[in-house]
């Protein structure tokens, strides 16, 4: 094996070896394109340059080698006199030349730098477009809609006048109670199309809530003996995800077009108002209570009196769980929490933990979930400022409180 | 017990700052540390990586520490680095000045200008330690304002041992090995990375010394840097050797031994380079190995590989046709390779380098 000193020496030898071949022999560069414009340059200037020196005539004798250089001295000085222009000339044109091929060259990368900086723009502005384009879809299906629900309202509501005013006395309180009911329940179907279009598509909001299947899990219900209920079941995802884990749930809504698609898909849903199905129920009877997107939707006097509801109902180990818009995202708190018309008001992540706490439940946690895609942030800048825009725009646009029952 | 966190921006397969972290891991979790990596981007399918946000849940008290693996610029890291109070050490891996990337990528000027301006704050921060893959970036880092009796040198961690065992691709095998003398480079297409000097040296040996020859060119392909990679495919096209020249994008690691395996020399002409580990990759595969001895390239070469202080594009030529002709040379220069690699980047070397430097923060 060779020694390191012996491997140096070897490495050394080749170099000089190399470099001594490449010495010897034509420069191999010439024929590249850029080297051979500056190999031609090169030899003009050799050429723009003759008759500036005067040759050495070393193979003549002394005394005629004297006699020559004298006569090419003169000579020289002459041609020097009447082709100093031409030099001039010939040498400005091969500058002209050098800087003009630099020129060239730095042209040719600036103009590379500047179509990709020309491309990033027009895609920018081509994502922009599309998004803009997708918002208009979106926004002129709410609007259609919108317009052929308000239409059937306004029928609907001259119709009621109309039996109201023309027989009032033939109607009874509880035919008046039923048609009051019908206007309410007119709204379902516009809920339905809200949830469609905005909250999301079923297997997103499933895999969503496979978050909490681990929690679930864990406090050990679900069982036969601690089933779950969930309030404002919706189109029953977390339902559905239950029941594929073999947890025992049941469901509640008020949407009568929501339990309607709940039933089709086989899940056990009730059409009932929450606190008044709570209030039946016998103490220590449910494992977990769960509402998503639910408390938003009522005022604080209802959340509290379903919470005391809840804590009575609930196994010891039993837990709670509400998912809510986080309104700590400016974006949420500001506008997307009203796109559902049927949101009361936002509620801040501090007020539900110290609200669930004073109601009597123990280990208050709160989760913050589904912050915006890395997309919509702005990248590539460090600066505090742009941290905390992230954070306040672009920040998780949910939150989950648990609270447990000891 | 002391927590360690190893924190990096990103971590995904086939980078080298990523196999240093996960060798770093490896090696901690053998002498029984509570270790854990936490990084921003997490492109790898690993449970025990975790999201930097939960890193304050594992580094709870002073006597816990942080190695912070810094090669560009991260906002999120520093703001950690500077309000965690534990202990902590920097693993500096170079940073590229951006000065290669005006006018081709804003972004990758960002975070190159980033990366600068954070290793100047880092290096003054005066933490336990500074860790370095080179003695360039040692340099470096000690010209920036960090004290000289804190810098070390720990090459970093490679994934060569898994890369001799993986099943090579038989496509690339069946492809590329005929009679065509295959020659590598291997590194992210990028400006800073030279690969204009290479066509044209490669040019010049195909055409004075062996038409039969092709230049492999295996690395990421940005799309964020299309307009310099138009320019390399330009250049090609305008020297005509659009059909000896392949640029290959981003391979895997079956694809990346395959290529190597076809490999006559590996050759690298790269202005800027921290460490430069696919040299280490081809030395350990006994492929000669000459390069522009740039930045760190001489110092990881040492004398396992033929080193040039100009980057003149005959001389490279000329080498290339050395090692090919004389099998001398060729078996010499490989053995010279295996025998660098051998006695200084084995993993059990770099393991107790760097066990013997961070043994008392353990």
């Amino acid at each position: 094996m060779a020694s390191p000193d012996d491997t140096k020496k070897y490495i050394e030898d080749l170099k000089k070896k190399i470099r001594r071949e490449v010495k010897t022999s034509p420069s191999l560069s010439e024929d590249l394109p850029e080297n051979n414009i500056y190999n031609y340059l090169n030899k003009a200037e050799q050429y723009a340059r003759i008759g500036v020196d005067v040759p050495s005539f070393n193979r003549l004798s002394a005394p005629r080698r004297a006699a020559y250089r004298w006569a090419t001295k003169f000579l020289f000085k002459v041609l020097k006199v009447i082709t100093i222009n031409q030099r001039q000339y010939n040498l400005s044109v091969l500058d002209t030349f050098r800087i003009n091929i630099n020129d060239h060259n730095s042209l040719k990368l600036r103009s590379a730098a500047a179509k990709t900086q020309f491309d990033t723009r027009i895609s920018e502005l081509e994502l922009n477009l599309k998004q803009q384009n997708i918002e208009i879809c979106e926004l002129k299906k709410v609007v259609d809609y919108l317009k052929y629900s308000l239409t059937q309202l306004g029928q609907k509501i001259n119709d009621i006048y109309g039996n109201v005013f023309k027989g009032a006395e033939k109607v009874s309180r509880s035919e008046l109670q039923n048609l009051a009911g019908e206007i309410n329940h007119d709204l379902d179907s516009l809920y339905v199309f809200l949830e469609d279009n905005f909250r999301g598509s079923r297997e997103e909001i499933k895999k969503r809530l496979h978050v909490y299947l681990p929690i679930i899990k864990k406090a050990n219900i679900g069982l036969k003996n601690s089933p779950i209920l969930d309030i404002g079941c919706g189109r029953g995802e977390w339902l559905e995800l239950l029941g594929e884990n073999n947890l025992n749930a049941k469901g509640l809504d008020l949407n009568k077009v929501m339990v309607k698609m709940c039933r089709e898909l086989g899940l056990n849903v009730i059409e009932s108002e929450a606190l008044s199905f709570l209030k039946n129920l016998s103490d220590c009877s449910l494992g977990a209570v769960t509402g998503f997107h639910l408390i938003e939707h009522n005022g604080f006097e209802f959340l509290i009196k379903l919470l005391v509801e809840i804590l009575r109902v609930l196994k010891p180990g039993g837990l709670v769980i509400f998912e809510t818009p986080n309104p700590g995202n400016v974006l949420v708190g500001s506008c997307n929490f009203y796109i559902d018309p049927t949101h009361f008001k936002p509620l801040p992540s501090p007020l539900i933990k110290l609200v669930l706490e004073s109601c009597g439940f123990n280990d208050v946690n709160i989760i913050y979930l589904h912050p915006y895609e890395d997309v919509f942030k702005i990248k590539n800048d460090y600066s505090e400022t742009s941290k905390r825009f992230n954070d306040c725009f672009y920040g998780p646009q949910d939150y989950v409180a648990i609270g447990y029952k000891k | 017990m002391t927590h360690i966190a190893i924190c990096t921006p990103e971590i995904s397969y086939g980078d080298a700052v990523s196999s240093d972290v996960l060798g770093m891991f490896n090696i901690l979790n053998e002498q029984n540390l509570k270790v854990g990596i936490f990084a921003e981007n997490i492109l790898i399918k690993d449970k025990t990586i975790k999201n930097i946000d939960f890193i304050s849940d594992f580094i709870k008290y002073r006597k816990d520490l942080i190695i912070y693996h810094h090669s560009a610029g991260w906002f999120k890291g520093l703001n950690l680095l500077t309000s965690l109070d534990c202990k902590k050490i920097i693993k500096y891996h170079g940073v590229t000045p951006p000065d290669y990337f005006y006018g081709f990528s804003r972004d990758h000027v960002e975070t190159c200008k980033g990366g600068i301006e954070q290793l100047n704050i880092i290096a003054n921060l005066d933490l336990e330690m500074y860790l370095n893959d080179s003695r360039f970036d040692m340099v470096e880092m000690i010209s920036k304002g960090a004290k000289a009796s804190k810098c070390f040198i720990v090459p970093p961690f490679n994934n060569i041992g898994r890369l001799k065992g993986l099943k090579p691709d038989f496509f690339i095998l069946e492809k590329y090995n005929g009679k065509e003398v295959n020659i590598l480079s291997v590194g992210r297409v990028a400006p800073n990375k030279g690969f204009i000097e290479l066509i044209d040296a490669f040019a010049l040996y195909n055409k004075y010394f062996n038409k039969e020859s092709r230049l492999i060119i295996v690395g990421d392909k940005h799309p964020r840097l299309s307009a310099y990679i138009d320019f390399l495919y330009d250049r090609v096209r305008y020297i005509g050797f659009d059909n000896s020249i392949v640029f290959t994008g981003k391979v895997n690691d079956e694809q990346l031994k395959s290529y190597f395996l076809i490999a006559k020399i590996f050759a690298l002409t790269s202005h800027h380079e921290g460490f430069c580990l696919p040299l280490v990759e081809a030395m350990s595969m006994k492929i000669p190995v000459i390069a522009y001895g740039s930045t760190a390239v001489a110092d990881t070469i040492g004398d396992g590989g033929i080193v040039w202080g100009d980057l003149d594009i005959n001389l490279i030529a000329s080498t290339i046709n050395e090692v090919v002709t004389s099998e001398d040379v060729y078996f010499f220069l490989g053995e010279a390779g295996w025998r660098r690699y051998k006695n200084n980047f084995t993993n059990k070397i770099i393991k107790e380098i760097f066990l013997s430097v961070i043994g008392k923060y353990l």
